[in-house]
């Protein structure tokens, strides 16, 4: 670090203001800001130009610093974490170290917020790149360092988007972790019966793929797990995946049913939504994978209070197995793909529509098992409250959806699996009135105003509004919807014998818990955030760990299935790269004046620190693949022997000195 | 028990139905709710029409009205849902808003007052729910009701829900219902319930057959399913239930409904024993006999 | 007889059209009584198919402003163009039930700055400020705040309606809306409470405080000012 102070004589910066087209420059007096640069000591040349990053403007800074010999560059743009990565490579090419370079956001952090203030924000610019310029003037070369990949992925979620994503992985020749919560691979999708716009049955196309993923060399599949601990960054994380047991011997179990016959407890079954009941060992559909029961803990008598074994003693196969016990695996994998999918959206807070008080007033998915020849009613749509079919039935659209009192995002599936369900309606029975009662109709999917257009040629009735209230009518028990026809604009009242919600999807009840253990943050409609919205669609916000499926936001099965191929493809990359540039984050520990304290070993978030033993004392020791270079401790160590590379104690106070000054 | 508010009588109450002050007067006293008067308070003013003409005058002449109470270091109590909606929602604006309780000040000055947002305000249903509680009024009971109401909350009392977190629900309140069958009377479920009474907005003072058709909905829907009596917490919606009848009756020439109506205050006065005449039932336009025969 | 400069700048067209030659007058003159017979044909048929549109209606619906929406979501803090018209309001609407009452199309057209219709419409009163439509709106849209918000605007431009008038009067001469009447105070001592409530009615020196702050609002500007407007059924 020596050559630093020898570098100050010979400083030469080039400070280059960029307009972002009008983003900065209608705001920001951008000449005013060069100007004041071009006076700051140590500064060669200033200039601005309209956009930075663009050809011309790297090949200006490029030039500047094979003509004029620049050798440090502030570029006063937008984020960092848009373009610091363009301006590194400008450097790079032109034979300077990519370090050498501090952007000052101007645009963020000044032009967007201060639209209404253009006086003070170019003041704000001019500190904000005095406070670069001084930085700059203490910046040092650094090196990024290559760190060996561990060739594998961990698939969290044995939904589509998880299986496809697994699968896609695993074909490349690479091994596969499958982390699946459930008892069986299959998800949401495992649940609906058809899917639209083809109308074919989701189980003829989706077990296959759960086959292959189960039956795939490459890939490990783990039932009843999750994950619950992870470390480590991009090609080296180290992870915990709790398995619970399942108590029936996976490779025994015939799936004969016997037991689940004989078993005495019967439970409301999630898969049917409470519709059905379920026994404490069960399987959660004929076409589950793996083909075995599974005894849920929570609920089985034995478990709890230590009787029956019922199961136990019928089971021809002996596949029972109540010495099970729960393990927790350690894995080490070089990339994450999180698809944990969503839920159904609880219309319960709707009190307007009474879900939960009307017996037929039934949810979208709750339909969509009905529809389901292995569902509650063996395929038939039927009243709930009568059991038999319905004459007039009607879908409510953006239920908790595009409704600023729950959720604002649209969950673009509810308009079609309504229009889907309206047809099978009438299909099993001609004679009977459907009616969707809309906002807007979102049809833009490949065959989907096709789709449409098909249901009103069935018959099935628009109508435009939103319904305000449902009643049931004490003497009928038929249900009295309120709404405004808004393309007549008149307000009215009718009778239906079955009102569907069409709820959308939220975000899955566990993703808060796995954005904390992944550090991957949510976006503010609560899914997972990805790390640009149009350019990095399948990248979580932390360098290797990637989105598939409804994670990210309410998706249909063609773009959960696509999104999911993408995340695979951006997984690939660090696993056929082979090795991976770490930044220089890290801290530099001089460990003359380390005194082996322990301090920052304790403090470190990441656990990327620890002690290693000298001749004649102990020194703090950082592993580069853990650290994530927050500073915490560069800040503790009472030595100063910890030194954040990237902010150095001169680079932080001569910027606080020169914004004081 | 027992809590001393500044009673904020309004206009409809005491300027058409005192039997509901009357009642008010006797009856919360003896169960822990002591009375204040408001000397020389005005009308709230009116939130459907003075609110409807000028803001600015709305929300001066009530902060002078919080003034008088804020002076006597009471909490407000009112039982008229409308004064309830003017009182309680500006004293949240002036409260939540410097900039607006400055120019109201700059105002009320001249009258030599000055609002400081020391007090908040009640709506009775509200404090004999929370601080009273059903099992208190249940206890002051000695004589139970016996018929079916017709439990009507209106419309201020529990919205804007944002401004009443004490309500919960405002699709499905269940307070009143539960305060109502304290005293010993069945809440009968009508098509409804929830509806406006139509008397609000300035909608009764302008356009009466509108407010009206509004009303015959409600009452119809309370007599198909059975109610001997409608039940409120307002004198506005009292008077719309009450009078409304009669003018159906004479404007469309609709048979009587013949629906006799009770504010709470009277209801829980009759179910304490007192006498129709003492608590001024027999004051309103509809006859009580329907009920006053039924009861022990 | 032919008016001679009409007839020069016929044979001046004819020449243009036809050219310098043997025959163009009596062709042009063919088509002129051609065109003239067809056009008397067409009015004719017009005439006939027309829907007779009184020109004072024609005049009467004044071009959108559209600050009108600015000035609205200025002055109540509810941004009116959130609205995405599902209708929602007008099926919660007591109101809206029984009359043309459409709470939906009055924000619409104020966000459309159709100003003039919105503020003169007797619908605008028929709300009764109920907030059923407050608490179910999607957008989230206090409808009530909105509307109350054009009333004002309605009655700052003299729009109000008599009886509207009435009850302010009330307000400005006694300091209630509903002042006391005879029959109230007899029965006011039948039940044992004061003959004037303990109000403005008892205390004189408030009721001018009232009145002193109902006119530094400009309340009684207002209502002065205000055009008798009649009240009908919508």
């Amino acid at each position: 670090m020596n050559d630093v102070r020898a570098d100050l004589k010979n400083l030469k910066i080039g400070v280059y203001v960029c307009h972002c087209g009008k983003n900065i420059a209608d705001v920001v007096d951008v000449k005013r800001v060069a100007d004041f640069a071009s006076k700051l000591p140590g500064v060669e040349v200033a200039r601005e130009y309209l956009h930075m990053c663009d050809d011309v403007g790297q090949e200006m800074i490029s030039k500047d610093i094979m003509e004029l010999g620049i050798n440090r560059v502030v570029v006063a743009a937008c984020s960092p974490k848009v373009h610091e990565l363009t301006f590194r490579d400008t450097l790079r090419k032109a034979g300077l170290n990519p370090y050498l370079l501090e952007m000052a956001n101007i645009r963020e952090q000044c032009s967007w917020v201060h639209r209404s203030d253009p006086d003070r924000a170019t003041e704000k610019a001019i500190d904000l790149v005095k406070m670069a310029v001084a930085k700059a003037r203490w910046l040092i070369p650094l090196e990024t360092k290559a760190v060996e990949v561990t060739r594998s992925a961990l698939v969290i979620g044995g939904g589509i988007a998880g299986i496809q994503a697994a699968l896609d992985v695993a074909d490349n020749g690479y091994q596969v972790y499958l982390v699946e919560k459930g008892p069986s691979l299959g998800g949401r999708m495992g649940q609906w019966s058809k899917v639209f716009p083809t109308m074919d049955c989701a189980a003829c196309i989706l077990t296959p793929k759960m086959v292959s993923a189960a039956q795939h060399p490459k890939i490990k599949l783990l039932t009843n797990s999750e994950l619950i601990e992870a470390s480590g960054s991009l090609g080296n994380f180290k992870v915990k995946i709790r398995k619970r047991p399942r108590y029936v011997d996976e490779e025994k179990c015939t799936a004969c049913g016997l037991c689940a016959q004989k078993c005495p407890v019967r439970i409301p079954n999630e898969v049917d939504f409470g519709m059905s009941s379920r026994k404490a060992i069960y399987i959660t559909s004929p076409n589950a994978v793996p083909l075995a029961y599974s005894i849920d803990g929570e609920n089985c008598l034995y478990l709890k209070r230590g009787i029956c074994r019922v199961c136990e003693r019928v089971c021809e196969a002996k596949a029972i197995d109540f010495d099970q016990k729960e393990e927790v695996l350690e894995l080490r994998v070089g990339s994450i793909i999180v698809a944990i999918g969503y839920d159904p959206f609880d219309p319960t807070p709707l009190e307007e529509y009474g879900f939960g008080r009307y017996k037929d007033v039934v949810t979208g998915p709750m339909l969509e098992r009905m529809t389901d020849p292995m569902g509650p009613t063996g395929g038939a749509i039927l009243r709930p409250s009568t059991g038999k079919p319905p004459r007039k039935v009607a879908f409510i659209q953006c239920v908790g959806s595009r409704d600023a009192r729950f959720n604002l995002y649209c969950s673009r599936v509810c308009c079609m699996y309504a229009i889907k369900d309206s047809l099978i309606i009438k299909e099993q029975n001609p004679e009977s009135d459907v009616y969707i009662f809309y906002m807007d109709i979102r049809a833009f999917g490949k065959g989907y105003e096709e789709f449409y257009l098909r249901s009103q040629e069935a018959g099935v009735k628009f109508i435009r509004g939103k319904v305000s209230s449902i009643r049931e009518d004490p003497r009928t028990h038929e249900l009295v919807l309120r709404y405004e026809d808004t393309l007549l604009g008149t307000a009215l009242e009718d009778s239906f014998d079955l009102v569907v919600l069409s709820v959308g999807q939220v975000p899955r009840a566990d993703t808060d818990a796995i954005s904390k253990i992944l550090g991957i943050p949510r976006s503010a409609d609560g899914f997972l955030m990805e790390a640009h919205p149009k350019l990095r669609p399948n990248d979580a916000v932390v360098d290797g760990i990637y989105l598939a499926g409804s994670a990210q936001y309410p998706k249909d099965i063609p773009d959960a299935v696509a999104q999911a191929s993408g995340a695979a493809a951006r997984a690939l990359i660090p696993l056929s790269m082979g090795q991976v540039y770490v930044e220089p984050i890290s801290p530099l520990i001089e460990e003359d004046r380390c005194g082996g304290c322990g301090v920052c070993v304790k403090l470190c978030p990441y656990g990327a620190l620890k002690l290693e033993e000298r001749e004649d004392k102990r020194v703090a020791k950082v592993d580069e693949v853990l650290c994530k270079g927050c500073g915490t401790c560069s800040a503790a160590c009472p030595s100063g022997a910890v030194r954040s590379r990237m902010f150095t104690e001169e680079q932080i106070l001569s910027m606080i000195s020169s914004a004081a000054g | 028990m027992g809590r001393k508010y500044a009673l904020f009588l309004g206009c409809l109450i005491p300027n058409r139905y005192p039997g509901i002050e009357a009642a008010a007067r006797k009856v919360l006293p003896r169960i822990g709710i002591e009375l204040a008067d408001m000397n020389g308070a005005s009308c709230c003013p009116a939130p459907g029409v003075v609110k409807s003409f000028s803001r600015p005058a709305w929300l001066a002449v009530a902060a002078r009205n919080l003034c008088i109470a804020e002076d006597m270091a009471l909490d407000v109590l009112t039982f008229c849902n409308g004064c309830y909606g003017t009182l309680a929602d500006a004293n949240h604006s002036l409260k939540a808003d410097r900039a607006l309780r400055d120019s109201v000040n700059s105002k009320l000055k001249e009258v030599g007052m000055v609002f400081k947002g020391s007090v908040g305000v009640r709506h009775l249903a509200e404090v004999l729910m929370k601080e009273v509680t059903p099992e208190g009024i249940r206890r002051a009971v000695t004589k139970p009701l016996g018929l079916r109401a017709a439990v009507h909350y209106g419309c201020h009392l529990i919205k804007p829900k944002v401004l009443r977190e004490w309500v919960g629900s405002a699709e499905r309140p269940t307070f009143l219902d539960e305060l109502t069958e304290a005293l010993g009377a069945e809440s009968v479920e009508w098509e409804d319930k929830m509806a406006c009474c139509g008397a609000g907005g300035g909608v009764r003072s302008a356009v009466l057959d509108v407010s009206l058709r509004m009303l015959n909905r409600k009452l119809l829907s309370a007599k198909e399913a059975g109610a001997d009596f409608i039940l409120n917490v307002c004198p506005f919606c009292h008077l719309q239930f009450d009078r409304g009848q009669i003018e159906l009756q004479r404007l469309y020439g609709l048979q009587p409904y013949d629906m006799p109506v009770l504010h709470y205050v009277q209801a829980l006065g009759l179910a304490m024993g007192y006498g129709p005449h003492e608590l001024g039932v027999d004051m309103n336009f509809v006859g009580m006999d329907r009920i006053l025969s039924k009861l022990p | 007889m032919m008016d001679d400069a009409l007839e020069r700048a016929f044979r001046e067209r004819v020449a243009k059209r036809f050219g310098m030659k043997k025959g163009s007058m009596s062709l042009a003159i063919e088509e002129a009584i051609r065109e003239w017979m067809r056009s008397e044909e067409e009015a004719k048929g017009v005439k006939e198919a027309k829907v007779e549109i009184p020109l004072e209606h024609v005049e009467e619906a004044p071009p959108p402003s559209p600050e009108f929406a600015e000035e609205i979501i200025r002055a109540s803090g509810e941004n009116i163009n959130k609205c995405i018209q599902c209708g929602n309001c007008v099926a919660s609407c007591p109101s809206g039930r029984i009359t043309a009452y459409n709470s939906r199309r009055i924000i619409r057209k104020a966000s459309m700055g159709y100003k003039e219709e919105v503020l003169r419409s007797i619908e605008l009163w028929l709300c009764t400020t109920c907030y059923t439509c407050v608490e179910r709106c999607p957008r989230k849209i206090d409808v009530v705040n909105a509307i109350l918000t054009m009333r004002n605007m309605a009655v700052e431009n003299g729009w109000m309606l008599d009886p509207h008038k009435v009850v302010s009067m009330n307000l400005m001469k006694t300091g209630h809306a509903v002042p006391i009447d005879q029959a109230t105070r007899e029965r006011r001592k039948e039940l044992g409470l004061s003959e004037l409530p303990p109000t403005v009615h008892q205390y004189e020196r408030a009721l001018l405080d009232v009145q002193h702050i109902l006119k530094e609002t400009g309340f009684f500007e207002l209502v002065e000012k205000a055009q008798p407007q009649k009240a009908g059924s919508a």
